[in-house]
């Protein structure tokens, strides 16, 4: 990691909703979308930095955004020690040269009436390659350096005048891959190059990247949801969730020694592809990933995470822990249907008085077994609820707020495998902040043991 | 775990488009067992998908059925049919493509349930998740109650205004509604009473995937056939709605057809695996037959050709090339994984190999590699393919 290639520092990328000249003259806020949110890493010449996760998390948004295909809300990107922001047009070409982009779908990101010739001889045309010779030489000049191009991601040179129609999937990522190289980039943005392809023909593609980089020493950031593809090629990883980089690190490392509850989680649920897969054991994360609109305070993994830490001195196990938050955040977020519940009573068992909601209401909302002394305290916040008083059942439990909620974990600069999880060594004044929400996290019975530095 | 309950023998379905005659499915054996996950394996344009549409009866024109049987046990229906259509009947079987439309039609839903890979574009947007599996429930519970009556619900002017005026006329009644809520609930969906009236675009996808598995379960069928179920969910989701498969599967003692293109999926989930290559199963066996056994050497490119998460390998051994064209004229009388085979060898250009019997009973592989070891001195030449190709070319000129 001495001499990085790309820097990203802070960068953000905000999409915002309500935000027509309508809205505003009515009066509404705009809603922002926080799909990158705050993401900090180096690449480093010559590597592949895989960036995964699931869905929606902002892993294509980070990839678009770094190359100044989306404009930032905030943050700086460092391409060759320039901040990729702040280029003049001139310095904007040379940059565009220098860094180019591999796009998920083959069938949408080639033009069906230019032939493939042309669409890979366009960025030459664009960046008046080469910019040395002049008149008629230039238009050989460019022709053969497309045969090259097409003859090295495995086409034929007299494909030229083809129509992307006339080619598969796999041959069209390569028409994309040979149009990415066209000028000779350092860098290039691989934004799930085989997600839209079968797995033989995938595997064909990989191993093309990987001889392509070693020839023309490039440097890849490699954008994909598939861990197996990226544990093929990648040196290093990282790992989003909704907006943020939760663990970064060398691949071995991350895949063998997962650092955060989320990376574990994700791998654990990637299916093998062999025959003892039916014995292993997945726990499977519970709950989809929260919407980037309102995103969850503090960890954003919380709302999903098996290992929540609960406050200081409670003794309680994860199970039960989370059927508890599970129930505050329903009555925080003011999601329980009451009238649904009476009614329900109503109907079934002939009579609507508290007692009979509140056990419907416990019976429906905890589905796990809790020691008495929680199941008391649960059944008097649902007591209240049904009272109609949001505000006094939600105070009831607020004993059982998790540091979790309360303080954002971050990413350790120092280190070469941090994690953003309260259960790993956190800087001071993330350390300075749980003990202030009244935490003592020596404590937690869950904390992990770190392994020795340098395994 | 021994009782067969779905037979297919020699399935052929065509397509017969203006490029010409295309065989999606070709020749197709195979046989399902009571209650076990059956997995068919294969890339895009293998044919697997047809062939879950041809066991449902949804082939659609310019698709047809044009050869072969899928045989189903159901004692029941067998007494029903044998004086009316002996001919389909056979012993405790009946072969679906004999039976009359009206039949076979009212065997959807109760004996055959499917659910798709895009749950998104699987529901209808304009009524509610809860509204549909209430339908689903009400369709099965008429036909049940009156198992003669196997009309469907018709979409049309006529029976929206009937349904709001007669009682007799809606698909939502006061026992379809529980059982919906029953039903959403088994498939682990939270909330289900206040999720019913939500429409499709409220739910995220693992949760529509879900509801869909719920609609296909309003029937209590006897075999669930899945096309990609979780291939358009994030891997977290994925292993949420495999885990209910997978509880489904034996609280019900349900037969599934597990349809994929991921090999992870087929390991975790099923018993046996057909693996489906230009509109053939060209090896089928127990998991571990095909995983750990495979003779064909499609089957060895396949499982070659994913990369394990568990460590980081050196290079990817994929089959060459592209999947064929299944237009019938382009089709040759030889083994259709010839072109892109690492042990083509000579005989295997003379005439398509069948599925002999390979290590055990049932593991079986259409490949002259099952009979008999690779033979080098068999080998065709380097480049055979290439200039076989460049010869088509001229020849075209």
């Amino acid at each position: 990691m001495t001499d990085p290639l790309v820097e990203v520092r802070d960068l953000q990328k905000y999409f915002f909703e309500q935000d027509s000249l309508l809205d505003r003259l009515l009066g509404e806020e705009p809603v922002a979308i926080k799909a990158v949110d705050g993401i900090t890493f180096d690449v480093a010449r010559g590597e592949t930095l895989g960036l995964v996760g699931e869905s929606g998390c902002g892993k294509s948004t980070a990839g678009e955004t770094l190359l100044r295909l989306q404009e930032p809300t905030a943050g700086a990107v460092r391409f060759d020690g320039e901040n990729v922001f702040e280029l003049s047009s001139s310095e904007l070409s040379r940059f565009r040269r220098n860094a180019s982009i591999v796009f998920q779908d083959p069938f949408s990101s080639l033009d069906p009436r230019r032939t493939i010739g042309d669409t890979v001889k366009q960025p030459l045309d664009v960046h008046s390659w080469p910019d040395d010779a002049s008149g008629r030489e230039v238009k050989q000049h460019r022709k053969e350096r497309v045969r090259e191009l097409l003859e090295r991601v495995g086409l034929s040179g007299d494909q030229f005048e083809r129509y992307p129609h006339e080619f598969s999937g796999g041959q069209r990522q390569r028409i994309g891959i040979a149009r990415a190289l066209a000028l000779d980039p350092e860098f290039v943005v691989l934004d799930e190059p085989t997600s839209a392809l079968d797995v033989s023909v995938q595997a064909q593609v990989l191993n093309l990247l990987s001889d392509l980089q070693e020839e023309f020493g490039l440097t890849y950031l490699l954008v994909s949801h598939d861990l197996s593809v990226i544990r093929h090629i990648c040196d290093r990883v990282a790992v989003m969730y909704l907006g943020e980089l939760v663990e970064i690190g060398p691949s071995e490392e991350v895949f063998s020694n997962p650092r955060h509850p989320y990376t574990e989680a994700l791998l654990e649920s990637v299916p093998r592809a062999s025959t003892d897969e039916q014995d292993r054991d997945v726990a499977t994360l519970a709950g989809d990933v929260p919407s980037p609109r309102n995103p969850p305070s503090g960890c954003r993994f919380r709302t999903r995470c098996p290992k929540v830490i609960p406050p200081r001195g409670m003794d309680i196990d994860q199970d039960a822990f989370r059927a508890i938050t599970t129930v505050r955040n329903r009555i925080e977020s003011r999601e329980i249907d009451l009238e649904g519940a009476r009614e329900y009573v109503e109907t079934h068992e002939g009579t609507a008085d508290d007692a009979t909601v509140v056990a419907r209401l416990y019976d429906r909302l905890v589905d796990a077994e809790l020691p008495s002394a929680h199941e008391r305290q649960v059944r008097k916040a649902l007591g209240t609820l049904v009272r109609g008083d949001w505000e006094e059942a939600a105070a009831t439990l607020s004993e059982y707020e998790s540091v979790c909620e309360q303080v954002s974990p971050v990413l350790q600069a120092r280190e070469s495998h941090p994690a953003a999880c309260h259960l790993r060594d956190q800087p001071e004044e993330v350390e300075t902040a749980v003990a202030e929400a009244d935490v003592d996290p020596a404590m937690p019975p869950t904390k992990e043991s770190e392994p020795p530095a340098g395994e | 775990m021994s009782e067969e309950i779905l037979r297919v023998e020699d399935l052929s379905t065509r397509f017969f488009t203006r490029e010409g005659q295309v065989n999606a499915v070709e020749g197709l054996d195979l046989t399902i067992e009571r209650g076990e996950v059956f997995g068919i394996v294969g890339e895009s344009g293998s044919g697997k998908s047809v062939t879950a549409l041809s066991i449902m009866d949804l082939v659609e024109s310019p698709g047809e059925i044009t050869d072969g049987s899928i045989e189903y046990r159901n004692r029941d229906l067998a007494e029903d049919l044998r004086d009316e259509h002996p001919e389909a009947v056979d012993g405790e079987f009946v072969d679906l493509l004999q039976v009359p439309d009206r039949v076979r039609k009212s065997l959807r839903g109760t004996s055959f349930s499917m659910i798709f890979q895009d749950p998104e574009s699987s529901f209808n947007p304009s009524l509610t998740v809860g509204e549909q599996i209430s339908e689903a429930v009400e369709v099965q519970r008429r036909a049940s109650a009156n198992p003669r009556l196997s009309r469907g619900v018709e979409y049309s002017m006529t029976s929206l205004v009937a349904s709001k005026v007669l009682s007799s006329r809606k698909f939502v009644t006061r026992e379809s509604h529980e059982r919906a809520i029953e039903l959403l609930e088994l498939v682990g969906i939270p909330d289900p009473v206040q999720r019913y009236d939500e429409y499709p675009h409220q739910y995220s996808g693992g949760m529509l995937q879900r509801a869909m598995i719920a609609q296909a379960l309003a029937g209590e069928p006897d075999v669930l056939v899945a096309d990609e179920p979780t291939t358009a969910l994030d891997v977290t989701i994925q292993a949420q709605v495999l885990d209910i498969l997978d509880d489904l599967q034996e609280e019900t003692g349900m037969t599934i057809l597990l349809i994929t293109h991921n090999l992870g999926v087929v390991a975790r989930m099923c018993d046996r695996v057909g693996v489906m290559y230009a509109g053939e199963i060209v090896e089928r066996g127990t998991l571990a037959d095909v995983f750990d056994e495979h003779v064909h050497p499609y089957t060895a490119g396949l499982l070659g050709s994913i990369p394990d998460v568990e460590q980081a390998g050196g290079r990817l051994k994929p089959v060459e090339g592209n999947v064929p064209s299944l237009l019938d004229a382009e089709m040759g009388d030889r083994c259709y994984f010839a072109d892109r085979c690492p042990k083509a060898m000579e005989e295997c250009l003379e005439k398509p190999p069948d599925l002999p019997g390979g290590g055990s009973d049932d593991h079986r592989a259409k490949c002259y590699l099952a009979a008999h070891p690779y033979e080098e001195s068999q080998a065709l030449p380097d480049g055979y393919f290439e200039n076989e190709r460049a010869e088509e070319v001229t020849d075209d000129d």
